[in-house]
């Protein structure tokens, strides 16, 4: 979970200005989920998409419950799209008169509670996150058969090339090197992470892939739960 | 652990596990891509199944062999002993107490043995069957009643493994058990002997129970030549002889006689008088038998009588360990035997 995303605790829903600092600091995913569902990128201050998400994305965190084992993000992002989904159905309506009044907003039910945000709507946002992983991994000439061969069984060395990858995923010119190159900089990352350059070449598709989860966690927000380093992982 | 379903192919899911391990599990459930499930981890896993059966196979594996290799092993030998009545016999015994061969039998034993197969039974069992046998063939009578049994480790290594209930006690019970059930009862003679006691007396063709008695013998002061053992008549003289029964009382009590052979406790045996007389000169017995290893000019001591028996010419203790009495006997008797084959050949 990033920084911010920890700040998401009861407090948020009594504190007002504990809420807006975390709105402010949620305004980067608000933006990508925006841009995702309109297809287009959107500016603060100039979109009224941007309006409606974040008005969506203030409602998650007041319908969210942390017990429930459902990811934040995952939850906001469905209202947020949802939202916008329905924000054009109202535009269109306006624009066509013919269309009966009481059928505008009928065709989706914005409002999702966390009942309603069952396993089949989780599993088909996870299959959306897997489909856009296994096209981005193409673009590394990677797949699920490699990774399954390179992905480390035992536990020490996973664990040393989760740290690896989130090192070079949250470096934001080790990760646009990556990007650009379809590489892992094995030297950078040696000089930057000192783990021993042999540990690192073996796992190179495995930080690679994972490092995509990371770096990209607006995207993956299901898939990344799996990837991220933890106190105690099995 | 709960994994994401990332791809499926055939009868098995890519998943990606909470840990963070991208991996191939079966198909058990009906699960799409995108769905969560559950799978088996560590040790329990497929993989940590296959390592189970492994270890179990090896595990049967190290088993089997051992005791493959226990049965194909063939049991040791670890103890000696010897039963003489009228058959002798001895034989040698496992550490469970099995009788495995016979090592030494005289004829009577021989036509005995032939009605009955003992080998690789317990060793109760086997002198309750000699003892019977012996009754039942008319070897034990009231003439002769006694038994005498010897027994010794193999060696001095296998003395720890030789069966607990070996034990003089024990022996007697089992001896005269049962053939105390049909009216007789035996007198039972049980010596316990060194390995290298035993060594001697394989050495010199005996039993172990006929070396210890002839020992005993010796240092009751009654004389007699080893070979003589061999014949019951003579082992039921020496039984019956009230020094020879003090001195097995002594070594019962595990009391060593430690004692010189004071003229008191050297008396020579009247009934043997007569031979050790003629044997004692040196001579060949009239059958051509080598003469005693205990002759009189070698111990003049034991027949004179006198207390500390003293070499003619050295002047030193010549009566010694009885088993350098006993092996030196020996090398006169193969000489004299030889000998007496030469004055054989001469004559014809």
């Amino acid at each position: 979970m990033p920084e911010w995303e920890e700040q998401l605790t009861g407090q948020l829903l009594e504190d007002s200005k504990a809420r807006e600092d975390f709105l402010t600091k949620s305004q980067t995913f608000i933006r990508h989920v925006a841009n995702q569902a309109c297809f287009r990128s959107l500016e603060w201050g100039q979109d009224e998409e941007l309006s409606e998400a974040l008005i969506a994305f203030n409602e998650a965190i007041d319908l969210f419950i942390e017990d429930k084992g459902v990811p934040f993000l995952a939850y906001a992002r469905v209202l947020i799209k949802r939202r916008l989904i329905d924000y054009y159905r109202k535009q269109r309506s306006r624009q066509a008169s013919s269309l009966d009044q009481e059928d505008i907003g009928r065709g989706i039910e914005i409002h999702l509670s966390l009942d309603e945000f069952q396993e089949k709507e989780q599993c088909h946002e996870r299959a959306a996150e897997i489909q856009q992983f296994a096209k981005a991994l193409a673009t590394f000439k990677l797949t699920f058969q490699d990774l399954v061969a390179a992905s480390p069984k035992h536990r020490d060395s996973r664990e040393t090339l989760l740290r690896a990858a989130q090192e070079l995923a949250f470096d934001t010119e080790l990760w646009s090197q990556a990007e650009r190159t379809g590489k892992v900089p094995m030297q950078a990352l040696i000089l930057k992470t000192q783990f021993h350059p042999k540990v690192l070449e073996r796992g190179r598709k495995y930080i690679l892939a994972v490092a995509l989860l990371m770096a990209n966690q607006h995207d993956y927000v299901y898939l990344r739960e799996y990837v991220l380093p933890r106190e105690g992982r099995g | 652990m709960k994994a994401v379903v990332l791809e499926k192919s055939g009868s098995r899911y890519t998943v990606l596990g909470k840990n963070g391990t991208f991996r191939q599990v079966h198909r058990r459930l009906n699960a799409e891509v995108g769905e969560e499930i559950e799978i088996r981890t560590g040790i329990m896993g497929f993989s940590g199944l296959r390592v189970w059966a492994g270890v179990a196979a090896l595990f049967l594996l190290v088993l089997t062999s051992l005791l493959g290799w226990n049965l194909y092993q063939a049991p040791t030998a670890v103890a000696l002993l010897s039963v003489d009545i009228n058959p002798s016999l001895q034989f040698t015994i496992d550490a469970h107490g099995r009788l495995l061969k016979f090592q030494t039998q005289n004829e009577d034993a021989k036509r005995m043995l032939k009605q009955i197969d003992l080998t690789g039974k317990p060793i109760d069992v086997v002198l309750e069957e000699i003892v019977t046998q012996a009754y039942n063939q008319k070897f034990l009578n009231s003439e002769q009643h006694w038994i005498v049994v010897g027994y010794s480790p193999m060696t001095d290594k296998t003395s720890d493994q030789m069966p607990k209930e070996l034990n003089e006690n024990q022996i007697i019970t089992w001896v005269t058990g049962t053939i105390e059930k049909q009216g007789f009862t035996p007198q039972v003679v049980v010596f316990p002997l060194t390995s290298q006691e035993s060594e001697v007396a394989q050495k010199g063709d005996l039993t172990i129970g006929e070396y210890a008695l002839w020992q005993v013998a010796q240092k009751a002061g009654v004389v007699t030549q080893p070979e003589k053992l061999k014949d019951t008549s003579e082992r039921v003289r020496l039984l019956e002889d009230p020094q020879v029964q003090a001195q097995i009382q002594l070594k019962k009590m595990g009391i060593e006689s430690g004692l010189p052979w004071t003229p008191g406790t050297a008396k020579q045996d009247p009934g043997s008088k007569d031979q050790s007389n003629k044997e004692g000169t040196g001579k060949s017995m009239p059958d051509g038998l080598p003469s005693s290893p205990v002759e009189v000019p070698n111990n003049p001591a034991i027949e004179k009588g006198e207390g500390q028996p003293k070499d003619k010419n050295t002047g030193k203790d010549e009566r010694k360990d009885p088993n350098q009495a006993y092996t030196k006997g020996l090398g006169k008797a193969k000489n004299s035997a030889h000998k007496k084959n030469k004055v054989k050949e001469r004559k014809q």
